[in-house]
Protein backbone atom coordinates (compact mmCIF):
# COMPACT_ATOMS: atom_id res chain seq x y z
CA UNK A 1 0.00 0.00 0.00
CA UNK A 2 2.88 2.14 0.81
CA UNK A 3 4.75 1.53 -2.13
CA UNK A 4 1.55 2.28 -4.14
CA UNK A 5 0.83 5.62 -2.66
CA UNK A 6 4.71 6.23 -3.44
CA UNK A 7 4.45 5.56 -6.61
CA UNK A 8 1.08 7.45 -7.37
CA UNK A 9 2.66 10.49 -5.65
CA UNK A 10 6.14 9.89 -8.10
CA UNK A 11 3.67 10.19 -10.82
CA UNK A 12 1.37 13.04 -9.73
CA UNK A 13 4.87 14.80 -9.14
CA UNK A 14 6.16 14.48 -12.57
CA UNK A 15 2.90 14.88 -14.26
CA UNK A 16 2.51 18.43 -12.18
CA UNK A 17 5.67 19.67 -11.29
CA UNK A 18 5.41 21.94 -14.07
CA UNK A 19 1.74 23.63 -13.62
CA UNK A 20 2.78 24.05 -9.82
CA UNK A 21 5.68 25.65 -10.16
CA UNK A 22 4.20 28.15 -13.15
CA UNK A 23 1.18 28.82 -10.80
CA UNK A 24 3.51 29.75 -8.00
CA UNK A 25 5.31 31.87 -10.01
CA UNK A 26 3.02 33.86 -11.26
CA UNK A 27 1.32 34.08 -7.56
CA UNK A 28 4.67 35.26 -6.05
CA UNK A 29 6.46 36.65 -8.75
CA UNK A 30 10.08 35.65 -7.68
CA UNK A 31 11.50 31.71 -8.77
CA UNK A 32 13.46 31.02 -5.43
CA UNK A 33 9.84 31.79 -3.83
CA UNK A 34 7.86 29.69 -5.86
CA UNK A 35 10.31 26.93 -5.80
CA UNK A 36 9.91 26.90 -2.13
CA UNK A 37 6.43 26.73 -2.38
CA UNK A 38 6.56 24.15 -5.13
CA UNK A 39 8.26 22.09 -2.59
CA UNK A 40 5.69 22.91 0.08
CA UNK A 41 2.62 22.21 -1.79
CA UNK A 42 3.67 18.92 -3.16
CA UNK A 43 4.38 17.83 0.99
CA UNK A 44 1.05 19.16 1.59
CA UNK A 45 -0.06 16.56 -0.92
CA UNK A 46 1.79 14.09 0.11
CA UNK A 47 0.50 14.25 3.71
CA UNK A 48 -2.86 14.69 2.30
CA UNK A 49 -3.36 12.05 -0.41
CA UNK A 50 -5.16 9.69 1.92
CA UNK A 51 -8.08 12.63 2.17
CA UNK A 52 -8.61 12.93 -1.32
CA UNK A 53 -11.70 11.78 -1.75
CA UNK A 54 -11.78 12.24 -5.74
CA UNK A 55 -14.93 14.90 -5.51
CA UNK A 56 -13.02 17.07 -7.76
CA UNK A 57 -10.16 17.03 -10.51
CA UNK A 58 -6.98 16.01 -9.11
CA UNK A 59 -5.52 19.07 -11.10
CA UNK A 60 -8.14 21.47 -9.13
CA UNK A 61 -7.00 19.97 -5.78
CA UNK A 62 -3.79 20.43 -6.12
CA UNK A 63 -3.98 24.05 -7.19
CA UNK A 64 -6.26 24.74 -4.53
CA UNK A 65 -3.43 23.45 -2.44
CA UNK A 66 -1.05 25.69 -4.02
CA UNK A 67 -2.62 28.69 -3.93
CA UNK A 68 -3.29 28.16 -0.55
CA UNK A 69 0.02 27.76 -0.19
CA UNK A 70 0.94 30.92 -1.93
CA UNK A 71 -1.63 32.87 -0.18
CA UNK A 72 0.29 31.94 3.06
CA UNK A 73 3.94 33.19 2.28
CA UNK A 74 2.41 36.33 0.73
CA UNK A 75 0.81 37.18 4.12
CA UNK A 76 4.18 36.16 6.05
CA UNK A 77 6.13 38.00 3.35
CA UNK A 78 3.30 41.18 4.03
CA UNK A 79 4.24 40.99 7.61
CA UNK A 80 8.08 40.73 6.95
CA UNK A 81 10.16 43.62 5.82
CA UNK A 82 9.09 44.36 1.68
CA UNK A 83 11.51 42.62 -0.48
CA UNK A 84 13.64 44.51 -2.26
CA UNK A 85 13.08 44.20 -5.88
CA UNK A 86 16.95 43.96 -6.34
CA UNK A 87 16.64 40.57 -3.99
CA UNK A 88 14.37 39.25 -5.79
CA UNK A 89 15.72 36.40 -7.81
CA UNK A 90 15.55 36.03 -11.72
CA UNK A 91 17.55 34.49 -13.62
CA UNK A 92 19.74 36.63 -16.00
CA UNK A 93 18.49 37.60 -19.04
CA UNK A 94 18.97 40.14 -21.96
CA UNK A 95 18.33 43.79 -21.08
CA UNK A 96 14.85 44.31 -23.15
CA UNK A 97 13.47 40.73 -21.28
CA UNK A 98 14.69 42.25 -18.26
CA UNK A 99 12.96 45.23 -18.87
CA UNK A 100 9.69 43.57 -19.40
CA UNK A 101 9.45 40.96 -15.89
CA UNK A 102 10.32 44.63 -14.45
CA UNK A 103 7.24 45.87 -16.16
CA UNK A 104 5.28 42.81 -15.21
CA UNK A 105 6.65 42.94 -11.50
CA UNK A 106 5.07 46.57 -11.14
CA UNK A 107 1.35 45.19 -11.72
CA UNK A 108 -1.44 44.90 -10.02
CA UNK A 109 -1.42 41.29 -7.84
CA UNK A 110 -4.09 40.41 -9.67
CA UNK A 111 -3.04 41.87 -13.61
CA UNK A 112 0.24 40.37 -12.60
CA UNK A 113 -0.44 36.75 -11.71
CA UNK A 114 -3.03 36.46 -14.92
CA UNK A 115 -0.31 37.53 -17.37
CA UNK A 116 2.22 35.45 -16.00
CA UNK A 117 -0.23 32.65 -16.38
CA UNK A 118 -1.16 33.27 -19.45
CA UNK A 119 1.77 33.18 -21.36
CA UNK A 120 3.14 30.61 -19.18
CA UNK A 121 0.33 28.27 -19.91
CA UNK A 122 0.83 28.61 -23.83
CA UNK A 123 -1.85 31.76 -23.74
CA UNK A 124 -4.95 29.44 -22.75
CA UNK A 125 -7.72 31.56 -20.93
CA UNK A 126 -9.38 28.13 -20.01
CA UNK A 127 -6.06 27.03 -18.15
CA UNK A 128 -5.34 30.27 -16.53
CA UNK A 129 -9.50 30.64 -14.91
CA UNK A 130 -8.74 26.56 -13.79
CA UNK A 131 -5.33 27.07 -11.70
CA UNK A 132 -6.55 30.58 -10.40
CA UNK A 133 -9.81 29.52 -9.53
CA UNK A 134 -11.59 32.58 -11.68
CA UNK A 135 -14.32 32.85 -13.83
CA UNK A 136 -12.73 32.96 -17.10
CA UNK A 137 -14.67 36.27 -18.22
CA UNK A 138 -12.58 37.97 -14.95
CA UNK A 139 -9.63 36.74 -16.74
CA UNK A 140 -9.88 37.91 -20.14
CA UNK A 141 -10.80 41.28 -18.76
CA UNK A 142 -7.48 41.16 -16.12
CA UNK A 143 -5.73 40.39 -19.38
CA UNK A 144 -7.19 43.02 -21.28
CA UNK A 145 -6.71 45.79 -18.45
CA UNK A 146 -2.92 44.32 -17.88
CA UNK A 147 -2.05 44.70 -21.58
CA UNK A 148 -3.12 47.98 -21.77
CA UNK A 149 -1.25 49.25 -18.42
CA UNK A 150 1.82 47.10 -20.22
CA UNK A 151 1.40 48.96 -23.71
CA UNK A 152 1.42 52.26 -21.43
CA UNK A 153 4.58 50.88 -19.41
CA UNK A 154 6.54 50.24 -22.16
CA UNK A 155 5.69 53.10 -24.88
CA UNK A 156 6.76 55.21 -21.17
CA UNK A 157 9.93 53.52 -20.95
CA UNK A 158 10.65 53.52 -24.91
CA UNK A 159 10.41 57.32 -24.99
CA UNK A 160 11.87 57.81 -21.46
CA UNK A 161 15.58 56.05 -23.49
CA UNK A 162 15.01 57.80 -26.21
CA UNK A 163 15.22 60.85 -24.10
CA UNK A 164 18.39 60.11 -22.89
CA UNK B 1 -6.76 36.30 -30.07
CA UNK B 2 -4.19 38.79 -29.71
CA UNK B 3 -5.09 42.89 -30.73
CA UNK B 4 -2.74 43.76 -33.54
CA UNK B 5 -1.53 46.57 -30.79
CA UNK B 6 -0.41 44.25 -28.61
CA UNK B 7 1.21 41.73 -31.16
CA UNK B 8 4.45 43.29 -30.29
CA UNK B 9 4.10 43.05 -26.24
CA UNK B 10 3.05 38.96 -27.39
CA UNK B 11 5.77 38.31 -28.51
CA UNK B 12 7.76 39.96 -25.62
CA UNK B 13 5.65 38.55 -23.20
CA UNK B 14 5.78 34.78 -25.02
CA UNK B 15 9.64 35.13 -25.18
CA UNK B 16 9.32 36.09 -21.25
CA UNK B 17 7.40 33.18 -19.97
CA UNK B 18 6.51 30.84 -22.46
CA UNK B 19 8.00 27.21 -21.65
CA UNK B 20 8.58 28.24 -17.87
CA UNK B 21 9.16 25.38 -16.52
CA UNK B 22 9.93 23.66 -12.71
CA UNK B 23 14.02 23.60 -12.08
CA UNK B 24 15.54 20.15 -12.79
CA UNK B 25 15.78 19.58 -9.47
CA UNK B 26 12.08 20.35 -7.71
CA UNK B 27 11.17 16.68 -8.07
CA UNK B 28 14.23 15.14 -6.70
CA UNK B 29 14.27 17.71 -3.53
CA UNK B 30 10.63 16.92 -2.64
CA UNK B 31 11.07 13.13 -2.94
CA UNK B 32 14.24 13.40 -0.36
CA UNK B 33 12.01 15.81 1.94
CA UNK B 34 9.43 13.00 1.74
CA UNK B 35 11.28 9.96 2.01
CA UNK B 36 13.28 11.88 5.07
CA UNK B 37 11.98 10.30 8.32
CA UNK B 38 10.24 12.93 10.22
CA UNK B 39 11.94 14.18 13.69
CA UNK B 40 8.88 15.47 15.47
CA UNK B 41 5.35 16.94 14.81
CA UNK B 42 6.13 19.44 17.10
CA UNK B 43 6.89 22.44 15.60
CA UNK B 44 4.07 21.96 13.48
CA UNK B 45 1.75 21.74 16.52
CA UNK B 46 3.40 25.06 18.08
CA UNK B 47 2.50 26.81 14.50
CA UNK B 48 -1.61 25.52 14.57
CA UNK B 49 -2.01 26.79 18.23
CA UNK B 50 0.06 29.87 17.93
CA UNK B 51 1.46 31.59 20.82
CA UNK B 52 -1.61 32.09 22.53
CA UNK B 53 -2.19 28.94 22.67
CA UNK B 54 1.26 28.09 23.94
CA UNK B 55 0.51 30.77 26.44
CA UNK B 56 -2.61 29.02 27.52
CA UNK B 57 -1.13 25.91 27.76
CA UNK B 58 1.95 26.87 29.77
CA UNK B 59 -0.90 28.55 32.33
CA UNK B 60 -2.90 26.15 32.41
CA UNK B 61 0.56 23.88 33.58
CA UNK B 62 1.57 26.44 36.31
CA UNK B 63 -2.10 26.01 37.43
CA UNK B 64 -1.74 22.99 37.28
CA UNK B 65 1.60 22.80 39.49
CA UNK B 66 0.30 25.26 42.08
CA UNK B 67 -2.78 23.52 43.05
CA UNK B 68 -0.83 20.32 43.43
Amino acid sequence: MAAEASTAFETLLATHQDKVFRLCYSMLGDRAQAEDAAQECFLRIWKSMDRYRGDSAIGTWIFSIARNVCLTSISKRRRSAPIEEAERSQPVMPDRQRDILHLVSQLPDNYRQVVMLFYMEDRSYEEVACMLDLPLGTVKTHLHRARQQLATMVKEADSGVRRV
Amino acid sequence: MACDEFDGLDEELTRAFGGTRAPAHLASSVLRRVRMPAPTSLPEFLDAIGWVGVLAFAAGFAFFVILK
